[in-house]
């Protein structure tokens, strides 16, 4: 039983170096048979130098493409800031002042304007506003004119005040009362001003008059007043 | 005189892949020019192998121009052999599927698979078949393999491992070692046939 068991074993040991020698030729056959097939399928030379022409060529243009590069990103780079620059310029909604002043520079750094070829507009403005810088200076200077004698008045004279009151006779004699304001201050030198005597009898019952008085009070004199009322 | 000397020494030297790193570097397009010569007649006639001689120039052209394009993707761990004919298949499969020559069939190797060959038990008959075939027996034989097969086998005798092939065809191992057997198989089929 053994002995048949052994044999068979020598025998499937024996098939087996077979199978894998016969694999081995066959491979080694195949292998060959590749290269020949690889050699009658060999490319023509001229394909290969095509192919080097070809990358020679590509190589070439890449090269070339390659120095112009970085002029032509510079030269792109600058255009697109200065059209950026101009955009951001001409289209900023919320400072109208700015755009006032840009629309200026882009005036003012073109040739200068004549007058022949201002618009009417333009010649317009600037008669209005040499007009209104006369005219300012005009005020200015009435202003200072005013200033100064104002001043002057004010330091040389002491003021004096008025007041329109209505006059009435009683018993006691005659009576001032004054009415609700109507007290104004005069700018007038005291000193120049004459003494006067009121007549009283001149002055009508019931009718207004203004009363001047000195600033401490002191009842200066009266005077008929046919303009104001209480 | 001397650099040119140099150069020729100092290529003559170098792997493919240290080639393809120099050209990386340099940007030297002497360098692919080199390896376009090394490895030019094995790319075509795996491609051709497949295709036709007229679709394997094109395919070889588009892959070398392609290999100049994205030499930036080149990595140290790659093997430049297995990185060419990968984009040299990619390139076919595009032209097969432009020309919609090429429709991939996963159940193509299944029904192949039963094709099982009992050659092997006719020794005598094996070995005269292989003693007595020629390159136009073995081309026809070759050509009547489904692509996947052909591929594969094609690869393997260009002396690529299991793993290179497997990247190359994007399939996992077993399934080209499947590939393999069923080519060797169907390739031996065919030729006794023929003989017969």
């Amino acid at each position: 039983m053994t002995s048949t068991q052994d044999e068979l074993n020598h025998k499937k040991q024996l098939n087996g170096s077979n199978e894998s020698t016969k694999c081995e030729k066959f491979d080694q056959t195949l292998a060959q048979l590749h290269q020949q097939h690889i050699q009658s399928t060999a490319s023509k030379p001229e394909l290969t130098q095509d192919i080097i022409a070809q990358l020679k060529q590509k190589h070439q243009n890449q090269t070339q493409l390659l120095k112009w590069q970085p002029w032509a990103a510079l030269t792109c780079a600058l255009l697109v800031a200065i059209i950026s620059f101009d955009l951001i310029q001409l289209s900023t909604p919320n400072r109208p002042e700015q755009q006032i002043q840009a629309s200026n520079i882009i005036v003012s750094l073109g040739s200068p304007v004549t007058n022949l070829d201002k618009p009417d507009f333009l010649k317009q403005l600037e008669a209005e506003l040499n007009h209104n810088q006369r005219l300012s200076i005009a005020i200015n200077h009435q202003l200072k004119a005013n200033l100064e004698t104002y001043s002057v008045q004010d330091q040389a004279s002491q003021s004096i005040y008025s007041v329109v009151a209505s006059l009435s006779k009683t018993q006691n004699g005659w009576q001032l009362t004054y009415c609700h304001q109507t007290q104004a201050k005069i700018y007038q030198n005291i000193a120049a001003l004459q003494p006067k005597k009121v007549n009283w009898e001149e002055l009508v019952t019931n009718k207004s008059v203004r009363v001047f008085m000195d600033e401490s009070g002191k009842l200066l004199f009266v005077e008929k007043d046919n303009t104001s009322s209480c | 005189m001397l650099k040119i000397l140099s150069h020729t020494w100092l290529a003559n030297k170098l792997s493919s892949h240290d080639k393809m790193q120099k050209y990386v570097e340099t940007n030297d397009i002497k360098w692919l020019e080199q390896l376009v010569r090394q490895h030019q007649d094995q790319l075509f006639g795996f491609i051709a192998a497949q295709s036709s001689s007229d679709l394997a120039a094109d395919v070889c052209q588009q892959t070398w121009l392609k290999v100049m394009d994205k030499k930036h993707l080149y990595r140290q761990q790659y093997q430049f052999k297995a990185w060419l004919f990968t984009i040299a298949r990619n390139i076919l499969l595009d032209e097969f599927r432009r020309k919609r020559k090429y429709t991939e069939n996963s159940s193509e190797i299944e029904s192949l698979a039963t094709v099982t060959v009992t050659l092997e038990q006719d020794t005598s008959n094996n070995e005269r078949v292989f003693k007595d075939v020629d390159i136009i027996l073995y081309t026809a034989a070759l050509n009547k393999l489904n692509f996947q097969q052909k591929e594969a086998l094609m690869l393997q005798l260009e002396g690529f491992s299991l793993k290179q092939i497997s990247d190359i065809c994007g399939a996992a191992e077993e399934t080209i070692k499947t590939r393999i057997r069923y080519a060797k198989q169907n390739l031996k089929q065919t030729i006794s046939e023929q003989l017969k």
